[in-house]
Parts: C-alpha cells; sequence; structure tokens
C-alpha cells in the first residue's frame, strides 16, 4: 500500500513537472527580452544609450536576469517589473526604464538565454566567462546592441 | 611619464591605507569646502602602514563631484536592484589616480560601479563606440571597448605609469574610422 502511494505521488510529480515545461513558450529570434533598470547609472537618457554596467552579471553570479515581453504593451511590462521585481525588494526601488534586446542579438555576441518562467516570463542570460574583461565585452556589446526605452520623462543624467 | 609629459600638477593629497573615512584632518589648505571634504574623507590609517601620496592633476573639484556622484547613488547593497556590492573605496582612489593622469585633452569620462563594486571610468561617442575600464584596488585594470565595428578587452596593470595601450583605446573611442 506504501509502496503505491509513493508510486502514485511521483507520477503526479512527474505529470505537474512535464505540463509546467509545456507551459515556457518556446524563445523565438525576434521577441523583446528587457532588463530593467532601476539606477541612472545605468543609462544616459542625454545621449539615448545604455550602459555596459546594465548587463554585467551579479557579483559571483554568471547569469543576467531579464523578462520576456512580447504580447505586453508598455504598461503591462511596466506593471511586470512591479509585480515581480520591486514587490519583492526589501529597499524602495525606482524604476527608470528598460534595456530591450532581442534573442537573436544574445546568440550573437554569444551568449544564450534560457527561459525559466520563475517568476512569470523570466529569463537569464547566461554562457558568461569568468575573466572580467570578457564579461566586459559582452556586457558592451549588448549595451550597444540594446534599445533604452525609459518609463517616463526623465531629467538628463551626465 | 612619457605618456602624460606636459602635465601639471597643482594639488597633492596624502592619504595612508584604510578605514574609510576614519581620522579627517580638519586642514582645509585654501581649496574650495568640497575639496577640503574630500581631502579630509581622504585621510585615514592605514592597516598596512603604507604611506603613500598621490599627486591629482587640478582637478580635485571633479574628482569630488566623481566621489560625490557614487557616494550618492552607489553606497548601499544592492543599489542597482540586483545585488550590487557597494563602490569600493580603493578602486576609487585608484580610479581617482588614474584620472589624474590623463592629459587635459582627454574628454572627461563618465563613472561607474561595477556588481563586484569595482568602480569604473566610461567613455561614450555614440552607442557604438565606447570604453569602459575596471578599476581593481590592486591595480588591474579590466578593460573593453567599442570601436565601431572593431573591439577590444583586456587586462592592464597601472601603477605610476598611464599604459600607452589604454590611452591609445581612449582615443580610439573620439577617432572618426573610416
Amino acid at each position: 500500500m506504501i509502496f503505491l502511494e509513493r508510486y502514485w505521488k511521483r507520477l503526479i510529480e512527474c505529470f505537474c513537472k512535464k505540463i509546467k515545461a509545456a507551459t515556457i513558450l518556446p524563445l523565438e529570434a525576434n521577441e523583446p527580452i528587457d532588463r530593467f533598470l532601476f539606477s541612472k547609472k545605468l543609462y544616459n537618457s542625454r545621449k539615448n544609450i545604455v550602459k555596459p554596467r546594465a548587463f554585467m552579471p551579479p557579483n559571483n553570479r554568471k547569469e543576467v536576469s531579464v523578462f520576456r515581453t512580447g504580447g505586453l504593451d508598455e504598461s503591462q511590462i511596466w506593471e511586470l517589473a512591479n509585480k515581480t521585481i520591486l514587490s519583492a525588494q526589501s529597499q524602495k526601488r525606482t524604476l527608470h526604464g528598460r534595456a530591450e534586446i532581442t534573442p537573436l542579438i544574445v546568440n550573437n555576441v554569444g551568449l544564450n538565454l534560457v527561459s525559466d518562467d520563475k517568476p512569470r516570463r523570466h529569463a537569464n542570460i547566461v554562457g558568461w566567462p569568468s575573466e572580467k574583461d570578457e564579461q566586459k565585452m559582452y556586457a558592451t556589446e549588448l549595451a550597444s546592441k540594446s534599445t533604452l526605452k525609459l518609463k517616463c520623462t526623465d531629467s538628463d543624467h551626465i | 611619464m612619457t605618456a602624460f609629459a606636459g602635465y601639471m600638477p597643482r594639488i597633492e593629497l596624502s592619504f595612508r591605507g584604510l578605514a574609510p573615512f576614519k581620522g579627517f584632518m580638519g586642514d582645509d589648505r585654501g581649496v574650495s569646502e568640497e575639496a577640503a571634504y574630500l581631502q579630509k574623507a581622504f585621510s585615514f590609517e592605514s592597516e598596512e602602514d603604507i604611506n603613500q601620496t598621490i599627486t591629482y592633476r587640478g582637478t580635485i573639484n571633479e574628482i569630488y563631484q566623481y566621489f560625490n556622484e557614487i557616494l550618492e547613488e552607489c553606497l548601499e547593497e544592492n543599489w542597482d536592484g540586483f545585488g550590487a556590492q557597494p563602490f569600493d573605496i580603493y578602486s576609487f582612489f585608484v580610479a581617482a589616480k588614474f584620472f589624474s593622469f590623463l592629459p587635459e585633452n582627454i574628454p572627461k569620462p563618465e563613472i561607474n560601479v561595477d556588481p563586484d563594486g569595482e568602480v569604473a571610468l566610461e567613455w561614450f561617442n555614440g552607442s557604438d563606440r565606447m570604453l569602459s575600464i575596471s578599476f581593481s584596488k590592486k591595480g588591474v585594470l579590466s578593460y573593453a571597448g567599442l570601436f565601431g565595428i572593431n573591439k577590444a578587452h583586456g587586462k592592464e596593470y597601472f601603477d605610476n605609469d598611464l599604459p600607452g595601450e589604454i590611452l591609445e583605446k581612449i582615443n580610439r573611442v573620439f577617432l572618426q574610422e573610416n
């Protein structure tokens, strides 16, 4: 009887995992991918550029957190950031804007994009090297090819 | 020293090693109030008992502005919302020293802080011409730059000579290549 219960539980777990995997939509080459910007140091609105720093992987981690925003309008994209990132922060943060790229750009610079849907629509840019100058090179290329989208009229930042 | 021949130091600051903001001196030596504050901030006791004098280009106010900028934005952990470390004061000192060594004709860089707390100086000339140099507290410079369709990255050591390779990369950001 115990054996049957365990077997049944395993079967359900396996089934749930497969359903979840199936709900993560496959990445399309040109779908919009956004890196949210919570500091003015990550972009320059006057020059309309995203700074390389915006795409640098966090300390001791080799993944950059991004969100898949295809099919969402502007207000829904900002809402996504509010619900998934800002609500999880212990300190109050201001969302200034986002840097938009595509999976194709990520692949072209030599990195990969992995969608985990945790939280919903979340993905990670992976494949980062360990040497800092190499990380900076990748981040610089991503920043160069990204589009700066500000949340609202932002004062010029020098 | 040939790389920055012609540079004329006007202000000297002395500081000794560790523990930021410890042991303010209270000596403003006739410079502006802000510069005096920075001067105080840079005067502290050394853990390793290293005595060194850094001579800055006559831009103490610019260095103070940089300092104030990252102090305001990058002092707390997670300042970028993705777990960044607060800026490293020693890395800032190396960056400030590097800045002071730059020839006067080099455009003023922007200052930034990496996720590991290292301070970076950056030059931008459009979205496809940019250079970012990070400064470790030990004087290792990690740089990456885009120069139109060309790119370059690497490491250099910085002590009391401005690496010619780096100077060439900075100039290349503003060079019109055909």
